[in-house]
């Protein structure tokens, strides 16, 4: 193999020849270059090949000596894998800065770039600690250097304070050099790491504090880096990007050199400090490059942190240092992607901007490419499946609660959703629709609507300012030089495949491949132009293989929960036929979650199912985020999403992995067994199923915690809506049944979680139910009508009865089938008429008969009155309540039952019945494939409410095993301790009481008397504009006057105040930035104070 | 002797962090780090020294035999070479620095200077 | 005001807790390890009278490179620097014209200045001194003769020549070290000569020439750099 003087000595010579190749051209210097890197490349991916074949580390002794008395470079695999990086980053980061259209590098940049290769290879290689220093110096003069180029004269401000900050860590380096080699007599590093039991008192102790807070500063901690944040806001991104990627890696790794001589407690703490302070200062930026900049120091802080990892007693071992090394890899590359994207875009907007022009960036849509790769690079960056970061990260994170180090997993995982939430704002910013301006998650009524009260007219206001601000898209032009696309695509690409890879080792292959590649697939026939509908047919198949294949390895709950996904899925794909013939990205994101979610329910491991929970989470975002105006309502959707799956990672990380051990493979345990296991975790136990239960309220969009569900469910595509409120919402309600018996785990002996749980199940079926009765928007209506069932779904899971645990899966089953009904009628009404608000409808009833008679079933089937199926669900529900004693949430189940009624009939009178408008009168009937899954569905429907034990039965089986049960059968009659119910005779007495009194009106029919649309004296008030007096409008207006209180929108107060309260804890913090070095030469010291404490307080 | 030596140094780096930290001036500022600098390179020195030692240099007056036993400690003389050179590429870089920050905002004092906050 | 009050404050605490840790330090007698092996060894293996140029060029060479690196990177960031502003150098605005004693003085030591530089760098592993004392005081012969007038024009050309040829030279005697001797940066591949002689050291003279060269030039540089631009306005 190369020996790793060579790769220094070439790089360091490249540096002074270039000016001789430049002579030649510009062309042929930037070609020599670039090969001169892709050599570089290639050794150190040969140095990787060779030592994992095995063989110990390459050596090369310097000036004929070995170590001490000469300087020793040495290449182990780690500083192999890393080089190898730093190189990629280096050659694409090269491509991006020197082949772009203007401002291209030339002489002496393109030597200083070298000059900083030379010094980062030698921040690797190096195992001489003073060379460290002179290594350290090259990187920073040839960024101070490469700084001074920057288009923006705010740089050499910047510069300047960079220069102070890393003159101090060289100065406080050099103290620390001095002190060791007083004390160890050599600079070798593997001398002094001999010699750590020397460093107990006097100078030996000040060595280590002045060395440590070097590295340390020298790696941009917070609270003490100001002057970092304002180069990567000032710096050219290119610049930024290998900055923040290959100059940081390479300091990370002198810091692993002596691990040995430090405490894992400073560098956790250290390290803690700088992963959660720079994410609460980033949530204000309003430049990009600084909130990246800030989401770096971060990183790194991260990395720090997991340095500090390991079992207790054992420090830095196991995991620890694989861990940071890929936490470090997997920053490099997204961070510098970002930055690419940053650079190539030039849009400094971040979305956090106050001032309207300085909200958004422009979209990339229509910019395919680089959306797809700003998306999967974002994704990489906040740790999500399946790239490298996320396996890093659960390590980290379990291996945090396995050591019961709760605080500091609280910050990670507190941190990590700070920066979901501004770097998703981002991605949600450049990937929205044209025409969004990104501010919709409620109904929007235009303008001439002015509802009587006062709250809307904002909206209207807001309305017409943003008509007129119109939407920023990027165009052709603003795209700048094909050197960053290539850079960025490559960086994703390298990111997605080891990811992969990484998934493959950790034992969650197949299902994460299956989603992968559903991904990717149906990605690649978008790109090759198929239409839709062929996709659609294809995925239709896939989906419906897939759980072909998957049913008969399941039993119970996972097995009715994949027929539910599968099944319910490839129906409502269907749909995907009608409708234009090029959406990119809906099959492939739709089949990825419904991939995703019959991955879930054979998940063999927390592991498994974790990543397959944020997979469906990443990828039904991404669908709600192509909705027309979806972006607000997406990015509260992935915030609350991706905060219940942090929760989930702290249960499992707190329940030391024992929830779901096992997943639901055959090596999991029985209930009593998983009880008995979290029993004897003790209080651990109880808090992580209190945890996971919070996760999956939230991910099921619970009262106080549904914030993201009515933009979530509403403005996404139509014939998504459905996919999304019928299937996607089981999700929880899947763990929750898969979890069995451990939710009747007691909080305390007095509380336990399942009663939590039913009070919380029957505010939500309330709360959302009042909440559908005063939507305008048909759309949100039912959204929250969804919140409002899965609320009576969570009711019937937390009575912990056999009785009650069909009925929640019965209930899950019915709701799956007339909500993917309603929202597919629903979806063909809008994509007929073009409104989705109902007073703007009416009379459809002739121009729609199939859809009527769809929505008809749907509702009679949801209100829960007899004969359908949702009257026999209605009625095992009050058994199971009245038979566990409930009677209070029995009666307010009831009440909330008759609230639904009433925003039904509103639904299907003012959109089918009344008088038809002018405009509707050519309307047709919705499209075929719109039609088909509907009465598929009423099939079922049917089918279930005739034979109840058809279902019912088979539930009981799946249940059976947990929960013993006291339901018998007679006939088709269910027997319960309280009564029968026999779906059978319910149906022909209903049929007969509904038939008599439709022949006597038909008969009565002639003397009708028809109200005028516009009849004022119908609507009985006072008409503010001319439409207000239309009947349908605010129809339930005096109950409004009732009960509108309860609809006070205070919970979206109380998260409205939580966001202020951040947003000033963020400026608070922020503040502590002056921008004036000689405030960062004072934090430094400080730092530097801090840790000499540090030392102190321990060893003394 | 080698305790004065770094007392003093550390004195030196004191005095030098002092004007780093409050003179409002660039160039002052930039003088203060050369102070903190200087501090060091005594620092080093005074690391390497022993007690009755001489420059290891072979001549007239060190015979190669006596080198062993009276010449000072080579290393910290050599890392305070580099150090030097190092301090001063570090010194003329925020030289120009300063330069083309009073060009940009006509101000040589730090607080006129500091654009890029929070 | 309250800033200088904490910057003291701070200072002053940081020296309480640090100062006492001085306590213990007495007078080294014995060096440790790794010095005594130079000392003792040192000058016979490489033939070079001056232990510490032996440490500098050859024990902690790449140390030496790597110093050469930085202020040659620090070169071209001074030249970076000041390079973005439009060349207006043209128009250099009217200097005083320097005094008749200055002017005189300066073509008389210039040669004197340089001679005594390459002395330095060519004697700097016999004396104290070496390549980078040498380059320096060549560059501060360069900067009296732009301050005395006798240099107007600045020769860029040559300046980049040196440079490259300097800086290339050094990495190919680097790995000369290689092929021909034990390492990198090994000046054991030419005889290592008579102690004390001007033809010892091996190739150490000759890496001193070259980092003599190169740090003259990049000094002078970025005094051409610093002279010609830092002053428009």
């Amino acid at each position: 193999m190369v020996s790793p003087v060579y790769l220094i000595a070439g790089a360091l010579g490249f540096a002074f020849l270039y000016p001789v190749f430049e002579a030649a051209g510009r062309r042929v210097g930037r070609g020599a270059a670039t090969a001169a890197i892709a050599v570089f490349l290639a050794v150190t991916v040969a140095w990787i090949l060779g030592l994992a074949a095995g063989g110990g580390p390459i050596v090369s002794h310097t000036a004929g000596f070995a170590a001490p008395l000469s300087i020793d470079l040495m290449v182990t695999l780690t500083d192999a894998v890393v080089l190898t990086v730093i190189n990629t980053v280096a050659l694409f980061g090269f491509v991006a800065m020197a082949f772009r259209r203007e401002s291209g590098w030339m002489g002496k940049q393109v030597v200083l770039f070298f000059v900083l290769l030379v010094g980062s290879y030698g921040l690797v290689m190096t195992r001489d600690l003073f060379n460290v220093f002179v290594f350290m110096e090259i990187s920073g003069i040839a960024v101070f250097g490469l700084l001074g180029t920057s288009r923006d004269g705010r740089a050499f401000e910047a510069g300047f304070k960079y220069m102070v900050a890393s003159a101090l860590a060289s100065i406080f380096f050099l103290i620390g050099v001095a002190f060791v080699y007083r004390s160890v007599g050599s600079l070798n590093i593997a001398d002094i790491n001999g010699s750590a039991h020397l460093f107990v008192d006097g100078t030996a102790v000040l060595a280590l504090v002045f060395l440590t807070t070097a590295i340390l500063v020298e790696l941009k901690p917070a609270p003490a880096n100001g002057w970092a944040l304002d180069i990567y806001e000032a710096a050219d991104p290119g610049l930024s990007a290998l900055l923040s990627a290959i100059n940081a890696t390479a300091m990370a790794m002198v810091l692993t050199r002596v691990l040995p001589l430090l405490d894992p407690r400073l560098l956790a703490v250290a390290g803690v400090a700088a992963f959660a302070v720079p994410h609460i200062q980033a949530l204000r930026q309003e430049s990009l490059g600084r909130m990246l900049g800030y989401s770096s120091v971060a990183q790194v802080g991260l990395v720090v942190l997991a340095l500090s990892v390991g079992a207790p007693g054992v420090p830095f071992a196991g995991i620890a240092l694989p861990a940071a090394i890929v936490l470090l890899l997997n920053h490099a590359l997204a961070k510098a992607g970002l930055f690419w994207i940053a650079s190539a875009l030039r849009d400094d907007r971040t979305g956090s901007g106050e001032a309207p022009e300085r909200a958004w960036p422009a979209s990339l849509r229509g910019r395919p490419v680089a959306l797809i790769a700003a998306a999967m690079l974002a994704l990489a960056l906040l740790g999500l499946p399946p790239f490298p970061g996320f396996w890093a990260k659960w390590n980290v994170v379990t291996t945090l609660g396995a050591s019961q180090s709760y605080v500091i997993l609280a910050f990670v995982l507190g941190g990590s959703l700070l920066e979901v939430v501004y770097i998703m704002r981002w991605l949600v910013g450049v990937s929205r629709s044209p025409g969004d301006d990104a501010t919709t998650v409620a109904e929007r009524i235009p303008a001439d609507f002015a509802a009587p009260d006062d709250a809307s007219g904002a909206d209207a206001d807001e309305e017409g300012e943003i008509a007129g601000a119109g939407v920023a898209v990027a165009q052709e032009g603003e795209i700048v030089g094909a050197g960053a696309a290539v850079a960025t695509v490559a960086a994703a690409l390298v990111l997605l495949i080891s990811g992969l890879m990484a998934g493959w080792g950790a034992g969650v292959g197949v299902p994460l491949f299956i989603v992968a590649g559903a991904l990717i697939a149906f990605a690649l026939l978008d790109a090759v132009w198929i239409p839709v509908a062929v996709q659609a047919v294809l995925a239709v198949g896939g989906v419906g293989a897939y759980t072909y294949l998957l049913v008969p390895r399941l039993a119970g709950a996972p097995l009715v929960f994949a027929l539910l996904f599968g099944a319910g899925g490839a129906v409502q794909m269907i749909a995907f036929l009608s409708g234009p013939a090029r959406r990119p990205g809906l099959v492939s994101l739709t089949t990825a979650m419904i991939a995703a979610l019959l991955g879930l329910t054979w998940a063999d491991s927390p592991l498994a199912l974790f990543v397959l929970w944020e997979l469906m989470t990443i990828s039904s975002f991404l669908l709600v985020l192509r909705g027309h105006r979806g972006a607000a309502g997406a990015f509260r959707y992935i915030v609350f999403s991706l905060g219940s799956a942090f929760l989930m990672l702290a249960a499992f990380a707190v329940s030391n992995l024992q929830l779901f051990a096992g997943g639901f493979g055959a090596a999991a345990p029985g209930p009593g067994e998983a009880i008995a296991s979290l029993a004897a975790l003790g209080r651990a136990g109880s808090i992580s199923v209190l945890l996971l239960a919070l996760a999956i309220l939230t991910k099921l969009g619970s009262v106080g915690v549904h914030l993201w569900l009515p933009a979530g469910y509403a403005e996404a595509e139509d014939d998504v809506s459905g996919l999304l409120s019928s299937i996607l919402s089981k999700a929880g309600v899947f763990l929750l049944f898969g979890g069995a018996l451990i939710f009747a785990v007691p909080l305390t002996p007095r509380i336990g979680i399942d009663s939590l749980l039913g009070w919380i199940g029957v505010a939500t079926a309330i709360a959302g139910a009042m909440m559908a009765l005063f939507q305008e928007d048909i759309k949100y209506s039912l959204a929250y009508s969804s919140m409002s069932q899965v609320g009576y779904i969570v009711l019937a899971f937390a009575i912990m009865s056999h009785l009650g645990w069909v009925t929640g899966l019965y209930l899950s089953i019915t709701h799956m089938l007339f909500k993917g009904m309603l929202f597919l009628g629903i979806a063909g009404v809008v994509s007929r008429t073009g409104t989705r608000l109902m007073y703007q409808m009416g009379g459809l009833i002739k121009r729609m008969p199939f859809s009527f008679i769809s929505v008809l079933i749907a509702i009679i089937a949801v209100s829960g009155v007899p004969p359908l199926s949702g009257f026999g669900g209605k009625w095992l529900l009050y058994s199971a309540l009245l038979e566990r004693g409930w009677y209070l949430q029995a009666a307010l189940a009831l009440f909330s039952s008759g609230v639904a009624f009433l925003y039904l009939f509103r639904l299907i009178h003012t959109i089918f019945l009344g008088q038809r408008k002018a405009e509707h009168d050519a309307v047709r009937e919705a499209p075929l494939a719109v039609l088909i899954p509907q009465y598929l569905f009423i099939v079922a429907i049917m089918a279930i409410s005739m034979y109840p034990n058809v279902i019912i039965k088979p539930l009981q089986t799946a249940i059976e095993p947990i929960l013993a049960g006291a339901v018998s059968w007679e006939g088709y009659a269910v027997i319960t301790s309280l009564g029968y119910w026999n779906g059978n005779a319910v149906m022909y007495v209903t049929m007969g009481v509904f038939i008599a009194p439709l022949i006597w009106l038909l008969v009565v029919k002639g003397r009708v008397y028809r109200v005028e649309q516009f009849n004022i004296v119908y609507a009985a008030e006072r008409p503010h504009t001319p439409q207000s007096t239309h009947y349908a409008y605010n129809f339930y207006g005096h109950y409004k006057k009732a009960f509108g209180r309860l609809t006070e929108p205070w919970i979206e107060r109380f998260w409205n105040a939580v966001v202020d309260l951040t947003r000033s804890t963020s400026h608070v913090f922020r503040s502590w930035n002056t921008g004036n070095p000689q405030t960062y030469a004072f934090q430094i010291v400080l730092y530097l104070f801090l840790v000499l404490l540090f030392f102190r307080g321990v060893v003394l | 002797m080698t305790q004065g030596l770094i007392i003093l140094s550390f004195a030196l780096m004191a005095i030098g962090m002092w004007g780093l930290m409050s003179r409002r001036h660039l160039i002052r500022i930039i003088i203060g780090f050369s102070l903190v600098d200087t501090g060091v390179h005594l620092l080093l020195v005074a690391v390497g020294y022993r007690e009755s030692g001489t420059a290891p240099i072979v001549s007239d007056r060190l015979p190669l035999e006596l080198l062993a036993r009276r010449g000072v400690d080579p290393v910290p003389s050599a890392l305070v070479l580099t150090a030097i050179v190092i301090g001063l590429a570090v010194t003329a870089l925020m030289l120009s620095f300063a330069v083309r920050m009073y060009q940009r905002t006509r101000s040589i004092y730090i607080d006129k200077n500091k654009e890029l906050r929070w | 005001m309250i800033k200088r009050v904490f910057a003291l404050a701070l200072i002053v605490v940081v020296a309480f807790f640090v100062f006492p840790l001085f306590a213990g330090i007495g007078e080294r007698t014995d060096l440790g390890p790794v010095a005594t092996a130079y000392l003792e060894e040192g000058a016979r293996a490489l033939g070079a009278a001056n232990l510490v140029t032996a440490v500098v060029v050859t024990y902690r060479g790449l140390d030496t490179l790597g110093e050469v690196t930085v202020l040659f990177a620090a070169s071209a960031g001074v030249a970076l620097v000041f390079g973005t502003l439009a060349r207006r150098s043209q128009v250099e605005r009217r200097r005083r014209p320097p005094s008749e004693l200055l002017e005189t003085g300066a073509s008389l030591l210039l040669p004197i200045i340089a001679t005594f530089g390459v002395f330095v760098f060519v004697h700097g592993h016999l004396t104290p001194g070496g390549g980078f004392q040498g380059g320096v005081v060549v560059a501060s012969g360069v900067l009296l003769s732009f301050l005395g007038g006798t240099l107007t024009h600045t020769p860029h050309r040559l300046l980049g020549a040196l440079e490259t040829v300097a800086g290339a030279g050094y990495v190919a005697i680097g790995l000369l070290g290689i092929w021909l001797a034990a390492g990198f940066l090994d000046p054991r591949f030419l005889p290592s000569g008579e102690i004390g002689s001007l033809f010892s050291g091996g190739a150490i003279p000759l890496i001193y020439v070259l980092v003599g060269v190169k740090v003259g030039a990049e000094l002078s540089g970025v005094i051409d750099a610093m002279r010609h631009r830092s002053d428009v306005s």
